[in-house]
Order: C-alpha cells, then structure tokens, then sequence
C-alpha cells in the first residue's frame, strides 16, 4: 500500500512540475517592456528602485530572453515557489502569499457551505431517482440537474439579483457588508448577521450550480449498484427495499462519491472567480480575476500554482479516500 | 426440411421481430398500463391473512405450483418466460428443474420467492403455495410484499449461481450472516447471531469458520464464498432451498463437494431441495424427481428414474444423447439438437419443439398437444403418444 | 428407416449451419446498426427536445440574420438613435438647518436615444449603444456555435492523434504522453484561460479581430485530453483482439491499422464527447465575452450582451432592462441544454445497456 501511495506522490511532483513549466512559459506571452510598464508607477514614486525591477525581470524571465537564461530564471523562481516566497503583487503591493491568506477564508467558507447544501440536497435526490427509475420524478431531476450545468454563473447571479434584490428587495445587491450601516466594537452578532446575509445569494449561485452534478453522479452508481448480484441476494434474505437501498446500495455507491469528493478541493479553496465578482465578495477569486486583468504576473502565478497544488492534493487525498472506503482495495 | 412459420410475410420476414417505432411507443404505454396495476396490487399494506391463506392439494408437498405464468413485459412486447408451468416440490426430496438457457427455470424460481425482476416482470396468472412449518397454507401471488419478506430467507431460502458477485464486498461475511439471524429471529442478539452463523460455516464445511467470519468476500475463493451463500441460506432452517445453478461457475472438484453438502443438509434438516441446472450429470446425481422445461413449459417430468430410462419426449431424448460423457461408439458424429428455441417474445400457438423435432408430425403445427399420463408421476406434452400413454403406430405417424 | 436416418444425420450434420443461418435470417430482418442507433436515440423526448432546440438556434443564428437584412436591413452594429422623452426623477432626503428632516423632488425631462424598449420595429429594442438587440442575439449565436464547433472539431483532431499513438506504440511514448495529460489536467480550466486572454488583449500589436483565433487555440489546448483518453482507452482494449493479429497477417502498415481499423470503433464514444463537449466551450466563451476578453467589441456575443447588466456598473440595466440581457442568457441555456440532450441521448442509443 505504501508503495502505491509513493508512487502516486512521485506522479504528483512530477506533475506539478510540468504545470509549473507550462505556467512559467505564459510569461514568454509578455512583451518586453511589460514590467516596465506595471513598475512604472512604482518607480517614479520610490516605492522600487532600478534594482528592483531589473531583479524582477530576471525572475520572471524577460531579463535575458536566450534559452539558458530563460532556464535560469525558471530554476530562481521555482526555488522561491519551493520556499514559499510566491513573490510580490503589482497590483496589491504586498507579497502574494499574504493577499492569499488574507482573502481565502471567504471563499472558503462560500464553497463549504455549498458544498454541504449540495451533498445534503443532491444526494437523496440522485438516490430516489436510482430508485424510481424511469419514473416522472428521475426525468424531472434529471433535467434539472442539466439545467444546472447549462446556466453561466453570470446570468444566474444577474437572474436572482434582479428577482431577490431589487425587486423583492430581501437580500443585498453586492458586497460583503453593509457600508451605509455603522456597528458598535461589540455588535459581532450583527456583523455576522450582516455578512450572513450577503452571503445567501452568492451560495445559492453556486449550489444551484453544483447540485446537479452531484445528484446525476449518485443517480448513475446507484444504478449500477442496485442492478448487482449482491443486492439480488440482499432481497433474497428477506430485507425490505429500504434496508436494502440504504444499508446495501449505498454503501457501495459511497465509495465513487467520497473519491469524487476530493476533486472539489480547488474549488474549495481557490474561489469561485466569476460569482464573486458580480457579487462583488472579496475572497480569492475575486481578487485573482482582478489581477489577471491587470497583468499581475506574480499573483496570478502564484495563484495558479496554488490551485494546481490543490488539484494535485486533491487526486492523492482520493486515492487515499479510496483505500479508506473499500475494504477490496486495502490489501492490493 | 422446411421450416414453417406462421409470422412471415411476403418476403419472408419475421415482421414480429422487427418493430416500428409508433408500435414500440404503443407498447411502452400498454405495458405501463399493466405494471402499474400489479405494483399496485403488491404494494398494498396490512393485508387481512385471510386474502392469501388457501389449502394444498396434497398435504405432503412444501409448494405447489399451478398454471404460473410470468411475464416480462419489455420494449419489445411481452416475453412469455414461464408459460403454463405446473409441477409440486414434495417435502423432502429434490426437484431437478433442466432445461436450455432461457426456458424459464431461473424465472420460476424467482417467480415461489416473489422476486421477479419488476417493474417489467409480472406474475400474471397462476397459483403457488406454499405449506409452513405452522401447518399454515400460504398462497404466494397474491401475498403482499411486507408479507412475503417475512418468509423470504426464513422458511424459503435461496442459492445464487455466481458466488463470487453474490456478496456484498464492503461488509464482513459474519455480518452478513448475522443480518439474516436478527432479522427473522425474533429473540436473537447479536451474539447469539454470531454464535450461529460460526456454527452453520462449520457445518458447510469450512475449516476455521472463526477467521472467515471475519473475512471480506474477496478474500475467499468462489468454493469458499459458495458454501458461505448456503451456509447462510440454511441459517435459519428453511422448509425450501432453492439452488439456481449452484455448481455452473465452480470448478469440477469443487462442484462434487457443493454437491454432497447439498444433499447432506438435506437429509438433516429435513427440507426440500429445488436444484435448477442444464447439467443432466448433476440431475442424475442429486433429484429424485425431474421437470424438463422448454421455453417457458414443463414438456415432461417424471421420477427420475423414469426420465432417464425411458424419456418420452424428443427433446427429453436429444438431451440424453447430447451428454459428451455418453459412450459413443468411435466414429460417430456428437448429437446436437439442431435449431434454436423460439423467439420468446412471439411464440407460436403450436408445439414450440417443432421446428426442430426430428420426429415431427403435421399434426404438431396444429395446436399445443396436451400433457400424456404415462405413469401417476410422468407426463409428457407430444404427440408421438395416444392418450393411454402407448406410441402411435407407424401410419398414424404421417411424416411431413 | 435406418438408411433414413443415416441420411437425415448427415443432412443435418452437414446443413446445421446454414439451416441455422438461414432460419435465423429468415426470422430476424437485417438493419443496418446506424438505423438501430437512429431509431434508439428517437425514441427518447429528450433527445427529440434537444434536437429541436439545436436546430431552432442554428437557424437563429444562421438563417435569421440573413433574413433580417434582406427584411429590414439590420446589421450587426448598426446604431439606431431612437429618441423618446423620459422622465429622470431625483428624490433625496435631507437635515434642514432647523433639523428637521426634509425630502427633495425633482423631475425632468430628457431626450434619450439610446435603451429604446422593444417595438414593433425592434422586437427586443436597443441596447446602450443603440444597436439593435434581436439583431445582435443573432449575430451572438453565429459566432458561438461557429467557434464552439471549430474549437471541438480540432480538439478531437489532436486528441485522436495523441491518444491514438499514445495507444497504439505504448510504452515510452505512452507514458510522456499519458503525463502530458496529466498535466494539462491539473491546469485550472477558467483561470488559464483568464490569464491567456487578458495577456492576448493586452499586447497591442495583436489585432481585436485577430483576438478569436488565440482564443480558440487557447481552448483547444484545454480541451484535447478527453478525446485522448478516449482513444487510448479504446485502442488498448481493441489491441487484444484478434482482427488486429487478422490485420498484421495482411501486412498493412501500422499507420494505416491505427486509422483505418481502430477508429471507426472510438467514433460512438469520441461523437457523444464532442457533443458534450460543444456545451462546455460555449459556456467558456460566454464568459470569456461577459468578462470582455472574449469576442470584440463592437462585435456582437451573448456573453458580452449579459455583462451590460454587471451590478458593478450600475443598476439600472440590470433591474429595468431586462430585455437587454435576459434573451441571450435563455438562448445560452437553451443551447447548452440542448447538446447536453443530444450527447445523452446518443451515448443511450449507442449503448442501451442500462435499459430494462
């Protein structure tokens, strides 16, 4: 088992490397003269000097275009990602590890929360459907499980702010807080209800988005689960339907789902980067997109090798997932 | 030899085979018609007993099975799988049910344990009883299903044919067994469930029953997950076991073993054995008496020393000619029944033998023949025979 | 009647097979698997569903504007100034010097020409800039589906040759290429292509028109690795099989045995993900557009054409302009939703394994 596991880690390094190639390289997309134009600003007003912004040519590889100096440059800047130092924000003027820790609790707690909602809503749904296949009920489920993945998070998010915050008024248009109202040093309950409900609306986006998915995954393993020979064997004891459905049935199909659980971590810390933009939420992926439509090349680097840090981790902890969840695995 | 059939048309295609679209969506909506009038019938609750209560026809049967038919009903129409099956299983003996792949043994079986496939598989018409230990006659169509889990495993209690896909493989086999125990016995714990199912692995024979009770299916081997499904078929004594195939996915050696402990448990528990298989060896071995079913009808059964010293129907004879452990004379051509069984979803309305019955008669495109009495336990449905059980003569017999 | 016998045996010793054969064909009409599909996938509303809804947005988006230029002579960026009156209000409250709270109102009158509401000459109106919106949904529609298929068509392309050489040298080049997969798997989809589009409309010497192409590369590279798996997949289970050693004993060429026999056999698998596949990068796009980094301005796109009701610009689009924005967002649904039917249904016709 161990070896399995070290071998998957080894893929994962080696993977992570090549994204961090295939990151890197997008800063050869760059024209020369882009640093110069981002550090301007800084330059004049002090904040940088000479040295500064030529050191950070370097690092970024538009310092010396020949390819050992590209390689160079490369093997500096992976040797900081490794240090943790993912460099400095132009547009923040902090470092990005810090604007990351500062924004990522947000996001966070956004997509847990959907995340939940959705496991709670979506997977009895997918499993009444199983049950009840073919019936009026799995073809409306069913469609409305497409609907959620046809829908841009843009218009969702304009469609219910039209409906909820202007014209039934009932939830706040954007934003996290209220500016207009003022709190006391004590009033935590109010603030938290205040953001609470800035939140509802920006949740509700993404766990209509993602609840059929989840449900259509359960749908499709229940089937093929309650099609087996051992629930055949299972009713064939004397248990009822339900025991049968909920002992046996899904204890298998858990199994696929717990796996498919750890491909959500990106998006658990990484941000939903459209929502919280039309929802003006400042988390991570607001601030992301805000950086990458400013060409700010240290942020987004950074960010995108975190998300692909995530992504990685996420395909190990489901391998491990696995092990944890079927007893056929353990010994292999 | 030509083979003639009713279904063609002018050019000589079976049109019922293949369907238009407007036909497939007019038999979706029959058929839902029809399932929905029967889910409803069973799912009905606290049934007065007094509706599915009845009386046996001979006292001295466990069940008896009259006219059943059960259909399919599919995209493609109705699949008639058992048609008009009528036969007893005695308390005590094995019944040997043989027959091709798709005659209608499996759905039979499935059909005394109310565990037809649905909503697509119906039983349609027909009766099954079954006497309980209690002496209570029960008639088993028309049970209700929270009345009829109260039986299943209990006091009918079958065996699966693959072993190795017939376990549940996230949960331990001892806990598997003790589901069984505490379902259906009213005063168990679940250490006395343990101390059961510990016991009954020792008496199918496994040699340290303490660690395969602890075990994962996937840690045995398909003789050893075999002999778990009996074991936890007998947990609680039932009147009837019900083995579909048992030995087909095993291995020879293992096959005989299964076999004996089959009969072994017999003999103890004083129960019933319904043993479905295509294997005339194993038949021999183990029934004392024998149903032959072809597409979806009993065409003979008798003892079976009776079937297998006298068989009276063609296709009863090609089976014993077609055993490879025969002896056959150096030279001679393997014996197989030539054709194929009919389509299932269109019988003809004639003997379903026909076509490929090297005996055949004009007379047999005429009608189904009716069951011939050859002894009080051997029938046979053909019409080679005169209805006092002696063969037609030679002119009655017009060639076609 | 032994000598009968003697020949009937050989009869049928000889004959079994054909008579078998024969009867079999005599009872079971031979159609042809692509009518089988046909007739599995129609059999389903909800492919019917998607089907029509596929067909309406092409015609939509192909037909209509042809049409409404010959009928009225819209074009896709024509300014129409329509002038009505308004009425602008302003209402405050205010503290007077005496304390007291005091509310302020005002109305005027304006002349606007632009956010004209729908009409019999415009069905849907004008937007902010006085384009006609029906008009520009076209427009929107004729661009998306045209970038959407190119974008699936040379995804599909890539992944075939990729996965197919993955699969069929194995090995060494199967492991570089599985990696690269791999790889390009971990890369976070939206953000990647963020970054590649802001960088692209950030150099100056790429053109705006000129902007598409990349983008289509961009989203290619995204998208090739399902196709490969696909194929790879397919090929490696294929290879076990005995026509392939059939194929070998001719002596074709292993180029040829790679194209010719393996890929009529990925081809239910590869269509069905290319149409899924087709809703995905439309949705791409359209966010791409609504975040102005996708089709051009003035250029119409349904993406763009939500993203006038960006809260962060103001609210007034957004709550008393529906007309502006809400059409295109229901044709995106409906296009999406639509290949989404079409790809399940095919993948059911394919492969109604899981029917009753």
């Amino acid at each position: 088992m161990w070896k399995y596991l070290a071998k998957r880690l080894a893929l994962g390094v080696l993977i992570l490397f090549g994204v961090s190639i295939l990151i890197y390289m997008l800063t050869m997309l760059m024209p020369a003269d882009y640093i110069d134009n981002q550090t301007a600003a800084a330059l004049q007003s002090g904040a940088m000097t000479k040295e500064d912004v030529q050191h950070l040519k370097e690092l970024y590889g538009l310092a010396d275009k020949s390819f050992t100096g590209i390689l160079k440059s490369y093997a500096k800047w992976l040797s900081n990602v490794m240090k943790g130092n993912l460099g400095r924000s132009f547009v923040y003027g902090r470092p990005v590890t810090e604007v990351l820790s500062d924004y990522i609790w947000i996001s966070f707690l956004i997509a847990f929360i959907s995340y939940i909602l959705e496991i709670i809503i979506g997977i009895p749904m997918g499993i009444k459907a199983a049950v009840n296949q073919y019936s009026p009920y799995d073809y409306t489920v069913s469609v409305f499980a497409m609907m959620g993945a046809s829908l841009p998070s843009f218009f969702l998010s304009a469609l219910l702010m039209n409906v909820f915050a202007i014209r039934l008024g009932i939830f706040p248009l954007q934003g996290l807080t209220t500016a207009t109202k003022i709190f006391g040093p004590n009033d935590h309950l109010q603030i938290f209800l205040d953001k609470a409900w800035h939140l509802v609306l920006p949740i509700t986006v993404l766990t209509l988005l993602g609840v059929g998915g989840t449900m259509k995954f359960t749908r499709t393993n229940m089937l093929e689960v309650l099609n087996s020979d051992y629930i055949r064997t299972a009713r064939a004891k004397g248990l009822s339907e339900k025991t049968v459905t909920y002992k046996h049935a899904f204890r298998n199909t858990m199994i696929p789902l717990v796996t498919s659980l750890s491909g959500m971590l990106p998006g658990l810390f990484g941000g939903a980067m459209i929502t919280e933009t039309v929802f003006a939420i400042p988390g991570i992926g607001y601030m992301a997109l805000r950086a990458t439509q400013q060409g700010d090349i240290p942020f987004v680097m950074g960010y995108n090798m975190f998300l692909a840090i995530l992504t990685v981790s996420g395909m190990l902890i489901s391998d491990i997932m696995y092990m944890v969840v079927d007893p056929r695995v353990k010994l292999s | 030899m030509s083979f003639l059939n009713n279904d063609k048309n002018a050019e000589g295609v079976d049109s019922s085979v293949y369907l238009t679209l407007r036909e497939e969506r007019r038999i979706s909506r029959e058929n839902a018609k029809i399932i929905k009038k029967y889910e409803r019938e069973k799912n009905r609750k606290k049934v007065d007993e007094k509706e599915y209560l009845t009386e046996m026809r001979d006292p001295s049967n466990v069940v008896e099975i009259e006219n059943l038919h059960t259909y399919f009903y599919t995209d493609v129409g109705v699949v008639k799988s058992v048609n008009g099956v009528s036969f007893d299983i005695p308390q005590g003996k094995i019944v040997g049910v043989v027959g091709e792949s798709g005659c209608g043994k499996s759905v039979t079986s499935l059909s005394i344990m109310q565990l037809v496939p649905g909503p697509t598989g119906q039983i349609v018409e027909g009766s099954i009883r079954y006497k309980a230990s209690d002496g209570k006659c029960y008639e088993i169509t028309k049970m209700p299903r929270d009345r009829m889990l109260k039986i299943r495993g209990k006091d009918i209690a079958m065996i699966f044919q693959e072993p190795m896909t017939s376990l549940n493989p996230v949960f331990k086999i001892g806990y598997q067994m003790d589901e069984v125990v505490l379902l259906h016995e009213e005063e168990s714990t679940p250490e006395s469930a343990k101390k059961k199912s510990i016991e009954m692995l020792k008496q199918v024979g496994i040699a340290d029953p303490e660690k395969v009770y602890a075990s994962y299916p996937h840690e045995l081997s398909g003789g050893m997950r075999q002999r778990v499904m009996i074991a936890m078929a007998l947990i609680c004594n039932p009147r009837l076991i019900i083995a579909d195939e048992p030995t087909t996915a095993l291995d020879v050696t293992i096959q005989a073993q299964i076999l004996e402990l089959l009969r072994e448990i017999k003999e103890k528990i004083n129960g019933s054995i319904m043993l479905i298989t295509h294997d005339l060896g194993v038949i021999a071995e183990m029934a004392d008496i024998v149903v032959v079913m072809y597409a979806g009808r009993i065409i003979e059964q008798g003892t079976v020393k009776e079937i297998f010293h006298s068989p009276k129907h063609p296709y009863t004879i090609g089976l014993m000619k077609s055993r490879p452990g025969r002896h056959i004379k150096e030279g001679e051509k393997l014996y197989s029944i030539k054709g194929q069984v009919p389509n299932p979803i269109n019988m003809p309305d004639y003997c379903y033998f026909y076509n490929r019955c090297d005996k055949a008669m004009r007379v047999c495109s005429q009608g189904y023949p009716d069951l011939i009495k050859f002894s009080p336990t051997h029938y046979a449905a053909c019409y080679l025979y005169n209805e006092d059980g002696s063969e037609k003569s030679a002119e009655e017999k017009e060639r076609r | 009647m032994a000598m009968n016998n003697e020949n009937e045996k050989k009869l049928n010793y000889t004959d079994i097979d054909e008579h078998m054969e024969s009867e079999a064909e005599q009872h079971f009409k031979v159609i042809s698997p692509g009518r089988m599909v046909a007739k599995r996938f129609f059999k389903s509303k909800l492919s019917i569903a998607g089907l029509v809804m596929i067909i309406f947005v092409f015609l939509f988006s192909f037909v209509g504007p042809l049409i409404v230029d010959v009928t009225w002579g819209y074009k896709e960026t024509q300014v129409f100034k329509i002038e009505r009156v308004a009425d602008m209000i302003t209402t405050a409250e205010f503290a007077g010097p005496d304390g007291k709270t005091y509310s302020y109102y005002d109305k005027s009158q304006t002349v606007l020409l632009f956010k004209a509401p729908p009409s019999a000459s415009h069905w849907l109106g004008t937007d902010t800039s006085g384009f006609d919106i029906f008009t520009r949904l076209m427009y929107g529609g004729r661009i998306s589906l045209t970038i959407s298929f190119i974008v699936i068509f040379i995804e599909t392309f890539l992944g075939i040759i990729l996965g197919g050489l993955a699969g069929y040298y194995g090995k060494w080049v199967d492991q570089v290429i599985m990696r690269i997969v791999d790889i390009f798997n971990c890369l976070p989809g939206l953000p990647i292509l963020l970054i590649l589009s802001a960088t692209i409309s950030s150099i100056e010497s790429i053109k705006a028109e000129h902007r598409i192409y990349y983008l289509m590369a961009f989203m290619t590279l995204m998208g090739w690795t399902g196709a490969a798996r696909i194929v790879r997949g397919q090929i490696l289970m294929l290879r076990e099989q005995e026509y392939m050693m059939a194929a070998e004993t001719t002596g074709i060429s292993a180029f040829n045995r790679i194209f010719k026999h393996l890929i009529p056999n990925t081809m239910p698998q590869l269509i069905v993900s290319a149409t899924l596949g087709l809703g995905g990068v439309i949705l791409y796009e359209s966010t791409l557009s609504y975040l102005g980094l996708g089709v051009p301005f003035p250029r119409a796109a349904w993406g763009s054409m939500i993203a006038l009701a960006d809260p962060s610009k103001g609210q007034e689009i957004l709550a008393y302009y529906p007309n502006m924005w809400v059409p295109a967002g229901i044709l995106i649904v409906v296009t999406v939703l639509g290949f989404s039917f079409i790809g399940d249904g095919l993948r059911d016709a394919f492969d109604p394994r899981m029917k009753r």
